[in-house]
């Protein structure tokens, strides 16, 4: 509209200093155009084109948030009520005792509940408080702060103490987001930043979930699958789980389904998948990043093989459908804001993140990488996107870089 | 459709609306009282203005002279008597000068009564081309680009393929449609005779699939032509635009700054060649075009044959409206222009008018980039456009251009899908000028944003 304006202007000028006017009958039946900055024109005028494919931030953000619901549901119904669902019978099996005693009550004083909704209340108020400061308009409704509470609910142990959703949220939202510009601007994963902070700052409640979860009878929602693998591997009889072998503690069907310990929102691959299928639908995720992330690691795990052998298939299937793989390729390593742009790029983020994550988690001291890995190669971002550029068309090979 | 040609990677396919005039045969639009013809209603120089106040002029009669070769002559539309010669903006926003005719005397059908008809076949090539020259025929599928320097290729390059653009990519335009419909076999001539001006055997009709009875029908009419041959592509924006099309039906792509002849083809809208052949044959210039004057808000929506100049106030009072206008538009939703003001003249480029009511005009907030890549997705010539906004929001024009600004071909895909409803297109023609502005200030010291 300046640029309007500006144009209007000068054309007056210009009139203004007409110096003859053409003699001859004078222009009574054409309207003549009104030039003046101020005059209010009725029509609207903007910049072409003027439609739009009606797709919004708000629309996006709201459906990673559906597609996140179902895997979510099943974290928290699996962790509250040790709610399973049995290989060939498909029956279910659940907690009897505590679906009796208090009944769907029991749900809603559920820790995993709790965890997930407190996150994302917390990370929605955060946002609230933060636009308050910066004297934006409020940004809650645009959904992107529920996508961060409820990916970092997800990443986070059942039976966290609540302090921890709370303060991560803070964190991530006014630390890793606003202070780095906002929506858009932060240069890590939000979620994945807030769930390595509490990594941090509380190791003793978010990885040694053994002692943690000693009051937990079921042995199950103690250690996560990727622990029992390390402790296998390593052999370390001292641990409980033992050194039994991971594979019959957990089947390729217990981890697909999700009967399996872990955080929240990681155990259930098929209703993460789901998910993700659901976002590949309506194009607001690329295959790339998750196809080639997850093929990297399960390559690479079949590649080096478990305990004795090389080429272990059993081996590469219990590394790709344990841990917080499934929910990190399809959910966080596609993050829109962090991830590269090109599809060239995204191959290369891919596969360096399938490399990091196997090396971290098989020759590191953390049983899981993947948020790690996401981590830095969100750093690696800018530099991904600046050597990917595409070649523009009728050009030769690509021109400068910039 | 699977099996049908599209140019590859990026492009988008916005709901078409054609059916709200797709099925209106082309009518004459009223005689206007009062036209204001621009001089400069093409690309490249304006032409000189040749007469001046009180001047009576004939329908067809030259009144803008071409300036040097890149440039082409303007013909008064209707008879009658100048009356004034002013200088205001046109359709895109820049100005031009502009010869108001009044309206005089009785309307005698197009010029004046049953023209002659030659046969073109006898004719030789620069009788032709000069017979093209002199009609002011420039592109009629709206960047107007002068015909005649179209189909004079220097001696080294070899032309091999004429690509008759039916495509008509944008949505709500029919104008092209409807002319392939109803002047298929005028269409054809035109064809051959620009076959025959370049001495090229072999050209192809693109048309889009959502245009299956124009296939049909051209395909009937080629029937007999073995040099012709329709070629039905998949629907997607922006593949009317020449070099997408090129890339669509060749798989080449043509040379960044380069045009279409370093590949050896000429394309040219269906209805520029339906001007070269009343050029040709009947020695009739453009005084005419059929513009397609559409929205749901169009009381009589259709594909009117309108005098150059008419001003689209005029077009619209013939059509009517059923509530107020929110937004009108010359030429498409696409890469059509947004007007202040409706006394603005049509004029060769023009390819529609389509007016929006309130409720299709949403009003667009601008959010901050979520870096997600869709721009990137439906670019069809492969830019970055997110980083280039980026750039251009810093004043980092320069920047801007070393990642190709200037092959930005402004079809507004990446607005179309932007989710934060980014304006793209409008950060990247602000890039161009500002970039030119800067050029013309070093050559000219004069701090002035310099014309088109």
């Amino acid at each position: 509209m300046d640029k309007e304006g500006k144009e209007k202007k000068d054309s007056k000028d210009s009139k203004g200093s007409k110096k003859e006017k053409p003699k001859g009958p004078k222009p009574l039946k054409v309207k003549k155009q009104e030039y003046k900055v101020w005059d209010v024109p009725s029509l609207s005028v903007t910049s072409s084109p003027h439609v739009h494919n009606m797709d919004s931030v708000k629309k996006v953000m709201w459906t990673v948030f559906i597609a996140l619901v179902p895997a979510t549901l099943w974290g928290i119904f699996h962790f509250a009520f040790d709610f399973n669902i049995e290989y060939l019978s498909g029956a279910f099996q659940y907690d009897y005792k505590k679906i009796n005693d208090s009944g769907l009550g029991h749900l809603f004083t559920s820790s995993p509940f709790l965890n997930v909704v407190v996150s994302i209340i917390a990370c929605m108020a955060t946002e609230a408080m933060v636009n308050t400061f910066r004297k934006q308009k409020i940004s809650i409704m645009d959904g992107s702060a529920a996508v961060t509470g409820i990916l970092l609910g997800m990443t986070l142990p059942p039976e966290a103490p609540l302090f921890i959703p709370i303060i991560s949220s803070i964190f991530t939202i006014s630390v890793v987001k606003h202070l780095f510009g906002g929506l858009g601007g932060n240069f890590l994963n939000p979620a994945l930043a807030g769930r390595v902070f509490a990594m941090v700052a509380w190791p003793g409640i978010m990885y040694t979930q053994d002692n943690y979860l000693t009051s937990v009878a079921d042995t199950k929602t103690g250690a996560t699958a990727l622990e029992f693998m390390k402790k296998y591997i390593a052999s370390d009889p001292n641990v409980a789980g033992g050194n039994a072998d991971p594979h019959t503690v957990y089947s390729w069907y217990d981890q697909l389904i999700g009967n399996i310990g872990g955080s929240i929102g990681e155990v259930s691959a098929i209703l993460l998948l789901i998910g993700a299928i659901y976002l590949f639908v309506k194009k607001y995720i690329t295959w790339e990043i998750p196809v080639v992330y997850i093929a990297t690691v399960f390559i690479f795990t079949f590649i080096i093989g478990g305990k004795e052998t090389y080429f272990d298939l059993s081996y590469a299937l219990y590394h790709v459908l344990s841990g917080g793989l499934i929910l990190g390729a399809l959910y966080m390593a596609t993050d829109m804001v962090t991830c590269p742009l090109t599809s060239r790029g995204q191959l290369i983020f891919g596969v360096s993140l399938g490399l990091l994550t196997v090396f971290i988690r098989v020759y590191g001291g953390y049983p899981e990488g993947v948020a790690f890995s996401i981590l830095i190669l969100n750093l690696f971002t800018p530099l991904i996107d600046r050597v990917t550029m595409p070649r523009i068309f009728g050009h030769r090979s690509k021109k400068g870089t910039a | 459709m699977l099996g049908l040609k599209r140019f590859r990677g990026g492009g988008v396919h916005p709901p078409e609306n054609k059916d709200l005039s797709n099925h209106n045969r082309i009518i004459n639009a009223d005689l206007p009282k009062v036209v204001k013809i621009p001089l400069q209603q093409h690309a490249g120089a304006a032409a000189k203005c040749i007469v001046e106040t009180g001047t009576e002029v004939k329908e067809g009669d030259l009144i803008g002279e071409a300036v040097g070769a890149f440039s082409a002559n303007v013909h008064a539309s209707i008879q009658g008597k100048v009356i004034d010669i002013v200088k205001e903006s046109t359709v895109t926003g820049f100005e031009s000068e502009m010869v108001v005719i009044e309206f005089e005397g009785t309307f005698q059908g197009q010029i004046g009564g049953q023209p002659l008809k030659v046969s073109w076949e006898g004719q030789a090539r620069d009788v032709i081309l000069k017979k093209i020259r002199a009609a002011g025929i420039v592109g009629l599928g709206g960047a107007a680009f002068p015909t005649h320097i179209k189909v004079s290729p220097p001696e080294d390059k070899k032309i091999e393929l004429i690509v008759a653009n039916g495509v008509e990519c944008e949505p709500y335009l029919t104008c092209d449609h409807r002319l392939m419909l109803e002047k298929g076999m005028e269409i054809i001539e035109g064809l051959k005779i620009l076959q025959r001006l370049l001495r090229v055997d072999k050209a192809i009709i693109g048309i889009e699939n959502n245009k299956q009875d124009a296939i049909q029908y051209m395909d009937a009419l080629c029937q007999k032509e073995e040099n012709i041959d329709i070629l039905p592509l998949k629907v997607n924006y922006p593949q009317g635009a020449e070099k997408q099309l090129i890339h669509a039906a060749l798989g080449k792509e043509v040379p960044s700054g380069g045009l279409p002849m370093d590949l050896g083809c000429v394309v040219s809208n269906v209805g520029t060649l339906l001007a070269v052949y009343e050029a040709v044959v009947f020695d009739k210039p453009i005084t005419d075009r059929v513009v397609t004057v559409t929205g749901t808000i169009v009381k009589k929506p259709g594909n009117y044959k309108t005098k150059i100049g008419t001003t689209i106030q005029d077009l619209l009072d013939e059509c009517g409206l059923t509530e107020e206008a929110e937004k009108v538009i010359a030429g498409g939703p696409m890469m059509g222009f947004a007007q202040q003001f409706l006394d603005i003249p049509i004029v060769k480029g023009t390819s529609g008018i389509l007016v929006l009511s309130q409720k299709e005009v949403e009003a667009n907030e601008e959010q901050p980039c979520i870096r997600c890549g869709a721009c990137i997705r439906v670019c069809p010539v492969y830019l970055m456009p997110c980083t280039m906004k980026e750039l251009a929001n810093a004043n980092l024009f320069d920047e801007v251009k070393e990642i190709g600004l200037f092959d930005c071909i402004e079809c507004g895909c990446c607005s179309y899908v932007c989710p934060s409803k980014i304006p793209l297109v409008q950060y990247f023609r602000l890039g161009k000028l500002m970039i030119k502005a800067e050029k013309h200030y070093i050559n000219h010291k004069v701090p002035t944003i310099p014309i088109s």
